[in-house]
């Protein structure tokens, strides 16, 4: 990063770089993701002991990467950008507790069929998508 | 927050990417700081006004101080 002569202050911000790492790093994450699931059903019953609490244990890793990633892509932008993101993220993640816990009473009082609990995962990134285009200000 | 960013900019022919540059942000939030989306914090206000060469008050509307009444009295 460089300096502007007059005032030092960066002329070059490093919000592409990090936007690029941040693409980069999710889909990596969630390919293994996607493919931990895949594997796991895949195998079925066939895996056992061990590697079946590794296996299971996968999933959940790449969510916390993916979660890591997104917290140091907010560190790694200017502050416009992360108060945008952070907007969107607490919005989507109160999207996701009040599907979730609807979910769970319908499931409990109305017979509703059974969804894993890992599903909230993706619930909350459908709704990251979903609110983004309506959160533009930071206000 | 209102603001004199956009015609300070247009007075030196930068584009908003070209500020963004010397502010070390991005193009989004300078056009963000214009249309009012955006209050910016103090760091950046400061750094701003060190850019412009002016005070923060000459930029940006301060909405706690009560306007002057420049009108000459009757």
């Amino acid at each position: 990063m460089s300096a502007d002569i007059a005032t030092g202050f960066p002329t070059v911000n490093s919000s592409d770089a990090a936007c690029r790492q941040y693409r980069i790093g999710s889909a990596a994450s969630m390919f293994v993701y996607c493919l931990s699931i895949a594997v796991i059903n895949w195998s079925g019953l066939n895996i056992q002991g061990p590697l079946l609490v590794l296996a299971v244990l996968v999933p959940p890793a790449s969510i916390a990467v993916q979660l890591w990633l997104t917290l140091r892509f907010m560190g790694r932008v200017d502050e416009f950008m992360r108060a945008l993101t952070a907007k969107r993220f607490i919005v989507a993640a109160a999207l996701s507790f009040i599907v979730a816990s609807t979910w769970g009473f319908l499931e409990v009082f109305l017979n509703m069929p059974h969804v894993p609990g890992f599903m909230v995962y993706a619930v909350f990134w459908v709704a990251f998508c979903l609110v983004s285009p309506f959160i533009r200000t930071t206000r | 927050m209102r603001n004199t960013l956009k015609v300070l900019r247009a007075e030196r022919g930068w584009t908003q990417n070209d500020l963004g540059e010397r502010l070390g942000v991005s193009r989004q939030a300078v056009n963000a700081l214009e249309t009012e989306k955006h209050d910016p914090s103090l760091d950046l206000a400061y750094r701003i006004a060190a850019l412009f060469g002016l005070p923060v008050e000459a930029i940006f509307t301060n909405p706690h101080r009560p306007v002057p009444d420049l009108t000459p009295p009757a």
